[in-house]
């Protein structure tokens, strides 16, 4: 209970810290582009400007979360280390773990408040347009906040492990190959070598499958996603976050801060 | 109150790099109530030594011992340490204000009582007209003081400074170890490394000495200087005496048409004697101390 006490405060600075920075500026920045980029794109479509608009806010939307999360992740722990500042908090009754779980919260927060805001925007220039929401919609937005925050967790783990550059390739890795995994298993190539396919098999059950996040083509196509799905889609996103919060929690436990 | 027990740190940067002894089977104390400098050149094992204290990295071999007065165990001893790091950075987007908050709630503080606080401390640091800025406008000197602020706000029984006074001009170097001494004076145990024995001498009771990651002394200040004290007296003359028979230990000439004499202990007054018989004007006469860092440059020399 004080550990969880503990990590509220940190993520209440953590948060107020990032929002005093600049980085929420990108909202402006992008929605300002997301409504200009969907005006130009409107005029070069046949009757479906606001679908236009919904492909391109979504898109928008999770290159930034992208960007914030690997920019932020990749040194969330790491700046810390190296301004010392996490000397002044471990210092005082506050465990590493509280410390890192107050730092994820803080980060993860400010993503959602990121991406509510990009959906806002997104929302309100598709039903500017005449467009309508439709609930998938809004769950492919809500899904981008689980997606970022699962690789926050991920380029975390990883910076804990290894140096900037290594941990940022490997995230980055990570996020492309998670998304295209899924399409590896219907490739004749892969379904002829057995061997392979068992790689790709591992791969499900232990690394990040970016891919059950992605709900664009199914919202663009105005098709339908089954309640279970999105149901174990979530559980899916809760263990594997918290497994990997676990595992970064242990190496900082055992981690040398010098 | 805080114990180093045959205390060794081997660092080791890869599997090829050779293995690095910063901290060597060194055993030392501080005792409660005191003020103790903690002293060695760049890369004696100073840092490391603090480090293992509170739990930042683990030693090779050997362990770290909290008193009673501290709770006993790690867990408990945090909450009756405030610890400054070596030129921290701070969180450059929160203000003065927020960040004394930040750093109260998490000692377990309660708001009310940090809000409290704060005044009296801001004026005490002298930063009261700077709390509702960002840290990123500090300056040096006052990002200094406002670590030292969230350093002792939660009235630590044990205070562990790391190099406080490093980077400071010397107005501020004053003010910091004015404060220091306040605080010791509060009844409140003072630990602190610096590299700067004059420093050390002028604030300090006790006095730790590490050299190349060995322990070379841990005792008081004063027995220090009294055993090396080598007790001799500096007389300042007009140019052109001469003092033929008499045993001085050195003479300087200092321009303006003066030179000084060292003269030994028992030699004074025979020199004094000297003087007024060849009617020669005195212009100055001082005993001379040594200084701790003399002592320390002829212990590192031996």
């Amino acid at each position: 209970m004080l550990m969880f006490t503990k990590a509220l405060i940190v993520a209440r600075y953590t948060f107020q810290e990032m929002l005093k920075s600049k980085i929420l500026w990108n909202v402006a920045l992008l929605g300002f582009g997301i409504a200009l980029m969907t005006f130009v794109a409107a005029e070069f479509t046949f009757g479906v400007p606001d679908r236009v608009a919904l492909d391109l806010g979504l898109g928008s939307l999770t290159l930034s979360s992208y960007g914030i999360t690997l920019l932020i992740g990749i040194n969330l722990i790491r700046k810390e280390e190296e301004s010392r500042t996490v000397y002044l908090i471990i210092s005082r009754p506050v465990s590493r773990v509280a410390f890192l779980i107050g730092k994820m919260l803080g980060v993860s927060t400010f993503l959602v408040l990121n991406l509510f805001l990009l959906s806002l925007v997104t929302v309100g220039v598709v039903l500017s347009l005449g467009g309508n929401i439709s609930s998938l919609a809004l769950t492919a937005m809500f899904f981008s906040m689980l997606e970022a925050i699962m690789l926050l967790s991920v380029v975390v783990a990883l910076s804990l492990l290894a140096n900037q550059a290594i941990a940022l390739m490997g995230a980055i890795l990570l996020l492309v190959v998670g998304h295209a995994i899924n399409e590896t298993q219907s490739i004749l190539y892969v379904q002829l070598r057995p061997w392979l396919s068992n790689v790709v098999e591992l791969y499900h059950l232990v690394l990040p499958g970016f891919y059950r996040f992605n709900l664009k083509d199914l919202v663009l196509y105005q098709q339908e996603l089954a309640t279970d799905q999105i149901v174990r889609t979530f559980f899916y996103w809760l263990f594997y976050t918290t497994g990997l919060i676990s595992c970064s929690a242990w190496i900082l436990n055992r981690k040398n801060l010098d | 109150m805080l114990t180093w027990d045959s205390t060794t740190k081997i660092f080791k940067a890869d599997l090829f790099a050779p293995a690095f002894t910063a901290l060597d089977n060194v055993s030392f104390g501080i005792p409660e109530g005191s003020m103790v400098g903690f002293l060695g050149a760049n890369g004696a094992g100073k840092t490391t030594s603090l480090k293992i204290a509170l739990d930042f990295i683990r030693p090779t071999s050997g362990r770290v011992v909290y008193g009673p007065q501290l709770g006993g165990s790690a867990a408990n001893a945090f909450k009756n340490i405030g610890f400054l790091p070596e030129r921290p950075y701070y969180y450059p987007h929160l203000k003065g204000r927020e960040f004394i908050q930040f750093m109260g709630e998490l000692s377990g503080m309660r708001r009310k009582t940090i809000n409290e606080k704060i005044t009296p401390q801001a004026k005490r640091f002298r930063l009261d007209h700077a709390l509702d800025r960002e840290l990123k406008t500090y300056s040096k000197g006052m990002l200094q003081r406002i670590g030292f602020l969230v350093t002792v706000l939660h009235e630590p029984k044990l205070i562990i400074l790391d190099e406080p006074l490093s980077g400071l001009d010397p107005v501020g170097r004053k003010e910091m170890k004015d404060i220091m001494v306040e605080i010791h004076k509060e009844g409140r145990t003072v630990f602190f490394s610096s590299h700067i024995v004059s420093d050390v001498e002028e604030v300090c009771d006790r006095v730790i000495f590490l050299r190349h990651g060995k322990l070379i002394y841990d005792g008081p200040v004063l027995p220090l200087l009294q055993d090396n004290a080598k007790q001799v007296w500096k007389f300042t003359l007009p140019s052109g005496a001469v003092f033929e028979g008499i045993n001085y230990l050195s003479k300087t000439a200092l321009g303006s048409g003066l030179e000084s004499y060292v003269v030994e202990t028992h030699l004074k007054d025979q020199f004094v004697q000297e003087i007024v018989k060849r009617n020669i004007s005195l212009i100055g006469l001082e005993q001379q101390k040594p200084h701790l860092e003399e002592i320390f440059y002829q212990t590192r020399n031996n």
